[in-house]
């Protein structure tokens, strides 16, 4: 038989079973098979084929699986896990970049011409900066920057980068033209100069692409996860990576990703800790600088040093969960400078730390503290969400989550938590049994997220209320649309007993 | 061993099928998100460790798709198709991963080719017929290019059909049909060359 039929009888063959075969096609198979053996075992393995799904992968320890498992619900990347490769594959390369490290260290420390080693190093180091700035580095990918706060990261063409403690970022120089950074958590503040057609500058995070010309711009992804994109000079092109849908965001507006909103005025608020973040690094910088020349320089230098130690160590102890030893650190990081911007974020992941370990009432206090230092702050509004469910859920006190969600709706009325704070005010007013306040809750939800995830709970809220109030007609709207568009859900059986309830079937 | 890793499997699949449990995991319950977690593991590590193409990574790429999984978590709408949505979001990471991984062939290199032979991992202690099958079955996936390997897996393994596989790989249908079709072709052949395979085919589906 011809290799061009067996060729075509087993492309037929590799086809999925759910693809049917025409009659005649099949009947030249058959007649095929007959004559040709590596085809009919073909055809037998692609019998067998079927039976593959039911094979898994070879099982981790269970020691191993655990911790994949706790590290992706914390959300942490791999890091420590990457030993043993650098261990067996790397290990001479990190011994030819450890020699070539103490070979440069030996120059700067031990070289005849120099005067001062802190002279000599800031020097190199000015050097280094130059360099990089003025030539035209090679396309090279870095991983995982992470940025210190006194350090903006400079790119080609004297683009900068500044980042708050905890945000991560992929920087990939692709090409001369197009360079891309890879948002993994935190914010960064971005400064771009103007680029010529067919140059690209790229922010990437999970919910799009931030399309740049030339421009300041700060990206964040928060920690559910949700990209929001600020604009301080210029404007920026957002494709959002789910719909496919490209916004523009000009100068002074917000974008968050997967908002159906669009482009909005931002608050001052917001724009200004951008401009704090810049400004603050700018400031750090200049009194680095002039710390080795000035007492006052130095006392400033130390003072700065010592509260990054401080909240170094305060995050440190938070992810090894000594929580006393964190509140401590994060105590002194206030003391030595009370304007940082990390204490809020550090307070509010301890806050969180002791939620975990159930310990409710020194999460409400640390809350408490939060709200009342750094109201100005946006870890202070989450945190009023934050602690207006910890009222409701843990503590029993829909009265005072009530109040908190009122004032965290009040103060961020478009904030991207005022879906979670409205389905909180609206289980707090049910708990207390405000069913006139409830009902305006609910209206209020379903006219701004009707396709949100809370929307069967708020239809059912209402057509309960109006099921009691006698108005079984708009009752039985309600219960119909949450059967119809959730009919395997807990809330489509209470919707058909409502329905019973007010005589229909 | 097989019927019990099978009754395993069948219930984690309920767990991941039950909407109602994503739903409370999407809205940040806890206990949710841990069982969710727990329940998708094995699904996400198959997926990775047939896709991915390279073993010494693979616990690596597994933990950052899940974190990756549950970080988009609560963007996900639709709670009832969250096991497309899973798969989805790992095979993003694992093309990714794979592209990354191709940027830097050169430092990445196995050390000792030698090591890199068929029985690479058969192990004493992994003495189940399954495991070595998967085993060689990753071996011969792996030499397939990533295209169509991904086409392969979802259709072979996972049981995809063609529009759906369109769907994750983001092309079109005819594209995903012939990566599918190209994909089985080669593995089939692969696997009919090699007399290791076709003994345990038969062993452990006998």
């Amino acid at each position: 038989m011809s290799n061009t039929m067996c060729r075509w009888v087993s492309m037929k063959l590799a086809k999925p079973p759910t693809e049917y075969l025409l009659e005649h096609e099949k009947r030249i198979i058959e007649e095929h098979l007959q004559d040709c053996l590596h085809c009919s075992d073909l055809k037998e393995l692609s019998d067998e084929m079927r039976q593959w799904a039911k094979l898994s992968a070879p099982a981790v320890s269970p020691f191993k699986e655990r911790k994949i498992i706790t590290d992706a619900l914390e959300g942490r990347m791999p890091g420590s896990s990457r030993e043993p490769l650098f261990a067996g594959r790397l290990a001479p390369w990190m011994a030819v970049a450890g020699i070539a490290a103490a070979v440069v260290i030996a120059f700067v420390l031990f070289w005849p011409g120099a005067q001062d080693n802190g002279e000599q190093s800031n020097e190199l180091r000015q050097q280094v900066a130059k360099k990089i700035e003025t030539e035209t580095i090679a396309p090279k990918a870095y991983n995982l920057i992470q940025f210190e706060k006194s350090t903006p990261v400079k790119l080609m063409r004297e683009d900068k980068v500044w980042g708050t403690e905890h945000a991560l970022v992929n920087l990939n120089i692709l090409s001369n033209e197009l360079t891309r950074i890879e948002l993994i958590q935190g914010r960064i503040v971005v400064e771009v100069t103007k680029r010529k057609a067919g140059e690209k500058f790229e922010v990437v995070g999970p919910g799009g692409v931030v399309e740049v010309v030339g421009t300041i711009f700060s990206v964040e992804v928060d920690d559910l996860g949700v990209q929001h994109v600020r604009v301080l000079r210029g404007k920026v092109k957002v494709n959002n990576k789910r719909s496919g849908k490209t916004s523009v965001v000009s100068k002074n507006h917000q974008l968050t990703i997967g908002d159906d909103k669009g482009s909005v005025i931002a608050s001052k608020q917001e724009l200004d800790s951008d401009r704090e973040l810049m400004g603050t690094l700018k400031a750090n910088i200049r009194s680095a600088q002039a710390g080795n020349n000035g007492s006052r320089g130095a006392a400033k230098d130390k003072s700065s040093r010592t509260e990054q130690n401080a909240t170094k160590l305060a995050q440190k102890a938070i992810k090894e969960k000594r929580l006393g030893e964190a509140r401590r650190h994060i105590e002194e990081a206030q003391q030595s400078d009370t304007q940082s911007q990390d204490v809020p974020d550090l307070l509010a992941r301890l806050a969180r730390a002791y939620r975990q370990q159930q310990n409710y009432a020194a999460a409400e206090a640390i809350y408490k503290q939060l709200i009342g230092d750094y109201s100005r702050t946006t870890a202070a509004q989450n945190a009023m969400v934050a602690l207006a469910q910890l009222e409701l859920n843990a503590l029993g006190k829909p009265n005072v989550a009530l109040a908190y969600f009122d004032t965290y709706l009040a103060s961020v009325p478009s904030g991207y938590l005022s879906e979670t704070a409205l389905i909180g005010k609206a289980r707090a007013l049910r708990q207390i049994g405000n069913d006139s306040a409830l009902f305006q809750t609910s209206n209020n939800y379903l006219a701004k997220f009707g396709k949100g995830s809370f929307a069967s709970e708020m239809l059912l809220y209402r057509g309960q209320i109006h099921q009691q109030t006698g108005k079984c007609g708009l009752a039985q709207k309600d219960f119909k649309a949450i059967i119809t568009r959730w009919p395997d859900s807990r809330k489509a059986t209470q919707a058909r007993e409502g329905l019973a309830a007010c005589g229909t079937n | 061993m097989h019927t019990v890793q099978a009754k395993t499997q069948g219930n984690k699949t309920e767990i991941l099928k039950n909407a109602e449990l994503v739903e409370r995991a999407v809205s940040g319950d806890p206990m949710a998100r841990e069982a969710l977690a727990v329940a998708a593991f094995p699904r996400v590590r198959k997926l990775v460790y047939l896709s991915y193409g390279n073993r010494y990574d693979i616990d690596d790429v597994t933990q950052i798709a899940m974190v990756t999984v549950f970080r988009d978590l609560p963007g996900l709408r639709n709670y009832d198709r969250f096991t497309a949505w899973l798969d989805t979001v790992v095979y993003n990471v694992v093309r990714t991963q794979g592209r990354k991984r191709i940027r830097f062939t050169s430092l990445f290199a196995d050390a000792d080719p030698s090591q890199d032979s068929r029985h690479w991992d058969i192990t004493p202690e992994d003495e189940q017929v399954g495991h070595q099958l998967i085993n060689l079955l990753q071996h011969h996936l792996n030499r397939i290019a990533p295209r169509k390997r991904n086409a392969a897996v979802m259709s072979i393994f996972f049981g995809y059909v063609d529009s759906e596989v369109a769907q994750i790989m983001d092309c079109s249908v005819e594209t995903a049909k012939k990566r599918i079709q190209h994909g089985r072709k080669e593995l089939m052949e692969r696997v009919l060359k090699d007399p290791g395979c076709s003994g345990l085919l038969k062993e452990a589906f006998q």
